[in-house]
């Protein structure tokens, strides 16, 4: 696991690592060779972790080349299962990392600020998507127009991109559609207290669907328990400390269905 | 991946070409749930004007899909513009998670009534078909180690009987051999084991 929340990193407290000898800084400020360097173990059998920069103002801002060093790195680490746990917001950092993962997890909670946010933090990651393959400049600009949703020529989906990009070059177009059809980020609802709150994860993926011909896999909801906070308190992992809680079982069957790779079908929570 | 314009009525209410009336109403009714003004899922998204065309476009979708003579009509068409041929059945992708083909057969052996399908006689199915562990993992993106403790029905390192499910699943699929007919038999072992354990 790494923890590539970069300005504010805690997972090694999730795990009760109190006092990390190596972290994410030493990789960032060259200290040692590869980040294989600094996976340090944990006390679950297997699970190694990148404990995340500690020193706030340089490696909480690495430079772009800083940065794809460190996502080359963490291609060429040999894991079963590499996961990042990336802080919020939409920054470059953010979106670069998000996008570098093969499965791409959303968590939201449903609340109307959290799920407009991640609304605006997918429109981001594909515009971005977009930028990072075109090199066409007239291309690009037209994503930055479209990042604006005032903007006067009224460009604001990725189908409005990828129509008037088809416009300027015909292939461009059609990359950005293939682009665009292999652009399927996965869901989580966290928090979940009522039947509706499932729903939401439903609904936002139909709401994607047909607004921006993303399709979204909802691979399923946590419950809201108070063991979680109490795990947090212990500094415990809340699938280790209570395994039989509900939201245990919620973040098993969903890690269930990453590993298997099985959507959530919507008759299932019925 | 259509703009709504570009969509099909079945696409607009996100149901299969042979969908029955039942399902199209629910579907319906969920896209007006989803698409209504105090939706939390689509305010921030859509504004007025781009909730009315999707709203106007679904309630067509509903008018002729639920009407006999209309929907068999748009179907033609649909058949006519080169749209995929009706066949009264669900067209589409097969749903993911069952992209292996499930044959009784693997590797030519008949599996009778009764056959118990173990952790040893899966190895023994799985090395006829000259596939190793490594192959089976990538198929299946379960890990190696699993996979081998599965087939050494290696219980007290294997995770929750959730997990072991999905594995055994993914595993018969990956020899084409009856996923649920597999879990069924192998997970019987597990049952025992877990009794003993509890004495």
């Amino acid at each position: 696991m790494i923890d590539t929340d970069l300005g504010g990193a805690n997972i090694h407290t999730f795990l009760g690592l109190s006092f990390p000898q190596r972290t994410l800084s030493d990789f960032i400020n060259k200290k040692v060779a590869g980040i294989g360097d600094v996976v340090v173990e944990t006390n679950i059998p297997n699970l190694g972790l990148v404990v995340g920069a500690q020193d706030l103002l340089n490696a909480a801002n690495p430079k772009e080349p800083q940065k794809w060093k460190l996502i080359r790195h963490i291609h060429s680490l040999d894991f079963d299962y590499i996961i990042l746990d990336l802080g919020a917001g939409n920054s470059f950092n953010v979106l670069d990392f998000f996008l570098m993962s093969e499965n791409e997890i959303l968590v939201v909670t449903p609340e109307p600020t959290c799920i407009e946010n991640t609304y605006r933090f997918i429109k981001s990651a594909f515009f971005r998507k977009v930028k990072r393959v075109i090199s066409h400049h007239g291309v690009k600009e037209i994503v930055d127009l479209a990042m604006d949703q005032r903007n006067e020529r009224g460009i604001r989906t990725p189908f409005d991109i990828i129509e008037v990009a088809g416009e300027i070059d015909k292939s461009i177009g059609l990359r950005l559609e293939q682009e665009l059809e292999s652009f399927k980020p996965k869901l989580i609802v966290n928090q979940v207290r009522t039947k509706g709150d499932v729903d939401i994860g439903f609904s936002m993926r139909s709401a994607f669907l047909k607004y921006f011909g993303i399709s979204m896999d909802y691979l399923g909801y946590i419950v809201y328990d108070n063991d979680v906070w109490q795990s947090i308190q212990r500094r415990r992992p809340l699938v280790l400390e209570f395994p039989q809680s509900r939201a245990s079982k919620c973040i098993n069957e969903i890690t269930l269905k990453l590993i298997i790779d099985k959507p959530f079908l919507f008759n299932s929570a019925r | 991946m259509r703009r709504i314009k570009d969509q099909t009525y079945y696409d607009l209410l996100e149901v299969p070409r042979g969908a029955s009336i039942e399902e199209i109403r629910k579907a319906y009714r969920r896209g007006k749930e989803i698409f209504s003004s105090d939706s939390m899922a689509v305010y921030s998204l859509l504004g007025p004007a781009e909730l009315e065309g999707i709203n106007a476009a679904m309630d067509e979708a509903y008018r002729v899909l639920t009407d006999e003579r209309l929907r068999s009509e748009y179907d033609r068409k649909l058949n006519g513009s080169g749209e995929g041929v009706f066949s009264g059945e669900a067209v589409g992708p097969p749903p993911r998670g069952e992209v292996y083909p499930v044959r009784e057969e693997a590797a030519g052996i008949p599996f009778p009534n009764g056959f118990r399908f173990s952790g040893s006689s899966l190895r023994g199915i799985r090395e006829s078909m000259g596939l190793d562990l490594k192959q089976i993992s990538q198929k299946t993106k379960i890990n190696r180690q699993n996979l081998a403790w599965l087939e050494e029905e290696s219980f007290e390192n294997l995770p929750a009987l959730v997990y072991i499910r999905g594995f055994i699943t993914e595993y018969a699929k990956a020899l084409n051999l009856d996923p649920h007919r597999v879990a069924d038999s192998y997970l019987a072992s597990y049952h025992q084991w877990q009794k003993a354990r509890k004495g």
